[in-house]
């Protein structure tokens, strides 16, 4: 079997084993063979405040590199999840990022309009299950308020794991919040014409909407938006109502007479390959049909190189703490010579003392290391609450294989280095070490 | 430059040329580096990046042109120890790529395998390939098995080396 067979976690835990392997067969070792436990928690509570301030700068160190890469991750993912309900958009053609922008993250924009031919086309096609039109441009307070039919409403609470209530759109004034619009079920509103934040939104007095529904949290943008049916958005703008005059309906069908066009349009197909296949058939000149993931991914793959350098920066810090750290204890090392000197006097082998001043070192070290790592889960956590704050995407921190693969090495790495001051610190001239 | 797509383009028209849209009973395969005609079907463009640790992608475009839909089954190729047709997901922020039941293209459609969309996945490619070679598989459809000439793209490629000109 070879590597590329193993599966992704089986090659992580290999790799951090590998990482950790000069850690544990050196402590192994030192502990079982020299026993050198007690003169290494002598030398610590020797200088106490030095030793402190070496952890906490370790630390502090590795607490970066571990909140950066897993902050990264939990950014790419949550960005990810917030799309999932997006299968397939239709829209005018433009930039498939303002598009999708503007339709998962629900981003101001000026949006062309896709008329009816372009609707039923799609909502009409026996592959799909659903074509709902999406309509924006009105807002609320801080919500924008879309209009949409009832497919899409209970297709977003399924999304957030609501597979039982049943979302209805019983009147033109009926609203369907999300789980952050800081109204109530029963609440009244009118909505302003203009996305949100725009100070020249006058308010649509002629319609009142009531909040009948609360749908549960997303971990989208969606989270802070109001749902209505799209046929009292048309209205109020003065458009048909997607029906014919006299006729109440909300909802599809739709009369192609009296469809006004739409911003864009929720696609879901009734298979998977359906997916792709209306893909191809309805990207092109007219309509651009796209995966809000695809477009997300390349996003991400564009943002890697970035990654990349992050991710050499957090090394090249950890380089130079430990650097830094490893040429203190050589130094210090030097200052405690004269105790060594005095272990050897007393019969203590070499090799005792390069096990003593490596377990010292290592000792140090992975206390520093420890607590970096708790410190990163917090400021990582700290930094998603902040972001998700800002943004409305659920944005999760978790340490994964790769904060834990950074750590290992970092360890693994350490654990080398540290052979260097314990082999120095071995006092050549044990005289000479016990006149200074 | 516009000699080579006119040479290109004259093979292609005659391949068409031979054809009728509407028939089923065309015998003759019209085959070269570019296109693979037969039967109202035509396979177009087909490329892969150069695979890397014995995987990677092949994408290509069939245009059907017959009156019947047409149902891609299989694909199969000696260079490879298996092929099969995959969706790209992007889930939780990882690519993904998930095996797709084989389906049919309408009569009159064109279907697209392109990065991040639909492609064949290809594995267990033991012989190394570099840019500009050039490889030969096959798709099987309901109505026949085609030969189709696959053109190797660097690893990296997003997208192949004739893309902008059209047939």
């Amino acid at each position: 079997m070879g590597w590329h067979n193993l599966s992704a976690q089986w090659q992580d835990a290999i790799l951090i084993l590998m990482s950790l392997s000069p850690v544990i067969i050196g402590l192994a070792g030192s502990l079982l063979f020299y026993k050198p436990i007690l003169a290494v928690r002598a030398l610590i509570l020797g200088h106490p405040k030095f030793h402190v301030g070496f952890v906490l700068m370790l630390a502090v160190s590795v607490a970066i590199g571990v909140a950066v890469l897993s902050q990264e991750r939990a950014i790419r993912s949550g960005t990810a999840q917030a799309a999932g309900p997006f299968d397939l958009i239709l829209t005018a053609p433009g930039s498939a990022i303002d598009r999708l922008l503007a339709v998962v993250y629900l981003q101001p924009s000026d949006m062309p309009l896709l008329d009816a031919a372009a609707y039923f086309s799609v909502a009409d096609h026996a592959r799909v299950d659903f074509a709902a039109p999406l309509a924006f441009g009105d807002s609320y307070a801080n919500s924008p308020v879309v209009g949409t039919i009832e497919a899409f409403v209970n297709h977003m609470a399924q999304f957030a794991g609501d597979q039982t209530t049943a979302y209805r759109f019983l009147n033109i004034t009926d609203a369907v919040i999300g789980a952050r619009v800081p109204l109530s079920v029963g609440d009244n509103f009118s909505p302003s014409h203009g996305m949100v934040g725009d100070p020249t939104a006058v308010t649509h007095d002629a319609l009142v909407y009531t909040v009948a529904q609360q749908l549960p949290m997303t971990g989208s943008p969606w989270d802070r938006a109001i749902l209505v049916p799209i046929e009292g958005i048309w209205k109020v703008h003065a458009l048909p109502t997607g029906h014919a005059p006299g006729i109440e309906q909300l909802g599809p069908p739709f009369d192609p007479l009296y469809f006004p066009g739409t911003p864009a349009i929720l696609v879901r197909a009734n298979e998977l390959w359906a997916n792709y296949a209306l893909r191809s058939e309805f990207d092109g000149p007219e309509v651009m049909a796209f995966f809000p993931g695809a477009v997300l991914a390349q996003l991400h793959a564009l943002v890697a190189d970035m990654r990349q350098v992050l991710s050499v920066m957090s090394w090249m810090t950890q380089i130079l703490v430990l650097s830094g750290i490893l040429l203190s204890l050589s130094v210090l090392v030097r200052v405690i010579s004269r105790r060594l000197g005095v272990l050897i006097a007393m019969g203590a082998s070499h090799r005792f003392i390069m096990a003593l001043v490596w377990t010292y070192a290592m000792v140090i070290v992975l206390t520093g290391v420890l607590i970096g790592v708790f410190f990163g889960f917090g400021l990582s956590a700290l930094l998603s609450d902040q972001l998700t704050q800002m943004t409305d995407i659920r944005i999760s921190a978790a340490l994964g294989p790769a904060e834990f693969l950074f750590v290992s090495a970092f360890l693994g790495v350490t654990a080398l280095l540290a052979l260097l001051p314990a082999y120095w610190s071995v006092p050549r001239d044990v005289q000479k070490t016990l006149r200074m | 430059m516009y000699k080579k797509h006119f040479v290109c383009n004259l093979v292609v028209g005659l391949c068409f040329a031979t054809l009728s849209p509407n028939s089923e009973a065309v015998q003759n395969l019209r085959f070269n580096d570019h296109i693979s005609a037969w039967g109202g079907l035509a396979v177009i463009h087909a490329w892969m990046p150069a695979p890397q640790r014995g995987e990677s992608l092949i994408y290509l475009t069939i245009r059907n042109r017959s009156s019947t839909p047409a149902v891609l089954r299989s694909m199969m190729a000696e260079f490879a120890d298996s092929m099969q047709l995959v969706g790209f997901q992007y889930v939780d922020g990882q690519v993904r790529y998930v095996p797709v039941e084989p389906f049919p293209i309408e009569s009159g459609a064109t279907l697209i395998l392109e990065p991040y969309g639909l492609a064949v996945s290809v594995t267990g490619v033991s012989k190394s390939f570099v840019s500009g070679d050039v490889v030969d598989m096959e798709i099987k459809f309901a109505r026949g098995t085609f030969p189709v000439r696959v053109t190797v793209e660097p690893a990296d490629a997003t997208t192949h080396r004739n893309a902008g000109h059209s047939h």
